[in-house]
């Protein structure tokens, strides 16, 4: 049956470790608010974001935001 | 012809093959073809049989020192006839051309060859792994400051079994001897140790071992198992044969794995949109490439998926209320402008990503491994990356809004369930023009040994973020010419 399964070509699932270190220098390099600041087509920071939802100037007024 | 190792004559392996070719997987094949279409001798060893059996499997089986673990290593390659790709998944796309560059980003990165190398053997290379045509990549985004390139996944379907594809053709075959059951168990250097004079093989039921002379040999047991195979014939050199840097099974590679969000879109998605970014884009940021994927999970994974998505009936739905479903979390009104986010990218290059022997043996008295696999901060990033600045195009322009995952956001750990690796296993023996940064050189020969080569992708010297079997038929088909330019 294992063998079967490994055929069908079934996915494991594996985990990932970094360490400490790495990580609180991948968290400080999270790029999306320098990106926002930068963005070419509208006014620097009009992006926004909302509960990870990266939302255009307006969309605040015409959407329900918990 | 094909034949049983088990039943071998006493006088079978007397005479040298002009190649002798060891793994019969996609490159090992695809080389034996080469070679055997040519005219050449050619002798391609498989350590399995036409099935998959417990006492061949058993030999993949080693440990995990990254903590947490990577794939069980039994589970992740195949081992038999037509190797992994018995379970391939089928998505292949070319490097791009900028993958054989250095990234300053990347400590040692860049290749000896470039994408022009490779293109000569691209068609080829998609006849044999029956590839759905090439088309225009889809694009949602548009407009002309496109530092995000719509890019295509072409797919292999049903998914090339090389074994079963090409076992009438090599049963024909006058030129190529293929042996079963036969498993490479040492390498021999010759008396001024400059070349193999012979490779060593045993089967399983027969306890003697029988040896196998050719003036060039080809490694072609994929990335796990070529560096195993050069760090256990260590008889004449104690560190293992082409490992005078310690490089050898370093640098491993994969493709981190991860969903990044889900998206909805102004227009309907009609096929899997996929995004990668420009080298300025790559150096601007300070990350490596990637593939961002816009699709539905569920059905590009299916095995018939080709990139077109489930059509959907005309949406009569506006944007607004598509977005306000999505953020209430609700069903979506039409599925087609609702879909999920997810990113494959390059690995960055760390000589801490290894394989290495360990003291369990296999049933052939053969050093098992372990392979450590970790994702670094530059990973994490480009994969963050990724998602930042496709959400950010997709409001910029009003194309549609993405909702980026909240761990990844929030910089939480990656755990088992936010990322993986593809079953993509690279770099072990990463090719230079470098004999210290490289294991083999611009033609995949091992830099210390005269007639020695490497097929697979344990040459790759980067992984760019494009499945790897595409670029190994087109590097086994490249390694093919060459062989035979020097047996000429």
């Amino acid at each position: 049956m294992r063998y079967r399964r490994l055929r069908a070509g079934r996915h494991v699932t594996q985990r990932v470790l970094v360490s400490r270190r790495s990580l609180l220098a991948w968290a400080a390099a999270l790029p999306f608010a320098a990106h926002a600041a930068s963005a070419p087509d509208l006014a620097p920071g009009a992006l926004e974001m909302h509960d990870g939802w990266v939302l255009r100037p307006g969309d605040r007024a015409r959407l329900k935001l918990r | 012809m094909i034949e049983d190792a088990e039943e071998r004559g006493e006088e079978r392996f007397t005479q040298p093959f002009d190649v002798c070719v060891i793994g019969a997987g996609p490159a090992g094949i695809t080389l034996a073809r080469r070679l055997g279409a040519a005219g050449f001798h050619v002798g391609l060893f498989e350590a399995g049989g036409f099935e998959l059996t417990a006492d061949s499997q058993d030999v993949y089986r080693g440990s995990n020192t990254g903590v947490p673990a990577y794939y069980p290593l039994d589970g992740c390659r195949l081992r038999y006839f037509g190797g992994t790709s018995n379970h391939w998944g089928g998505w292949t796309r070319p490097l791009d051309a900028w993958d054989f560059t250095p990234n300053p980003h990347n400590a040692l990165s860049g290749w000896p060859i470039g994408k022009a190398d490779l293109d000569p053997y691209a068609e080829e290379a998609a006849t044999i792994l029956d590839l759905t045509p090439d088309r225009p990549p889809p694009d949602l985004l548009g407009g002309t400051k496109a530092d995000l390139l719509p890019r295509l996944f072409r797919f292999s379907r049903p998914a090339t079994r090389f074994g079963e594809k090409y076992r009438g053709e090599l049963e024909a075959s006058k030129t190529v001897d293929v042996f079963l059951n036969a498993n490479l168990v040492d390498m021999r250097l010759d008396a001024d140790g400059r070349n193999i004079a012979e490779a060593v093989f045993r089967s399983y039921r027969r306890p003697e071992p029988f040896s196998v002379r050719a003036r060039l040999f080809a490694l072609c047991l994929g990335g796990l198992e070529n560096p195993r195979a050069l760090l256990n014939a260590n008889g004449e050199r104690p560190a293992g044969i082409g490992n005078e840097h310690d490089l050898v099974g370093r640098y491993f590679l994969e493709h981190p794995h991860a969903p990044v969000g889900r998206i909805v879109t102004r227009d309907p998605l009609t096929w899997m949109v996929v995004y990668s970014p420009t080298p300025a884009l790559m150096r601007e940021k300070g990350v490596l490439n990637f593939g961002l994927r816009i699709g539905n999970f569920d059905q590009w994974n299916a095995p018939d998926f080709t990139g077109a998505l489930q059509a959907e009936p005309p949406c009569t739905t506006d944007f607004d209320a598509l977005l306000q479903a999505a953020i209430d979390g609700s069903a979506p009104p039409c599925p087609a402008h609702v879909g999920d986010v997810f990113v494959a990218c390059e690995q960055e290059l760390s000589a801490d990503n290894r394989v290495r022997l360990i003291d369990e043996r296999d049933r052939f008295g053969l050093r098992r491994i372990a392979l450590h696999w970790s994702v670094s901060a530059l990973d994490l990033k480009t994969l963050a990356t990724a998602a930042a600045e496709v959400a950010s195009r997709f409001a910029e322009r009003d194309r549609g809004r993405m909702q980026i995952i909240e761990w990844l956001r929030k910089g939480e750990s990656p755990t088992p369930d936010r990322i993986w690796g593809g079953n993509h296993h690279m770099g072990t023996t990463r090719m230079s023009g470098d004999a210290r940064h490289g294991v083999v050189d611009a033609d995949c020969r091992i830099h210390s040994v005269g007639n020695l080569y490497c097929g697979g992708s344990s040459v790759f010297a980067t992984s760019g973020h494009a499945n790897p079997t595409y670029t190994i038929v087109e590097l086994a088909l490249r390694l093919g010419d060459h062989l035979q330019a020097r047996l000429r």
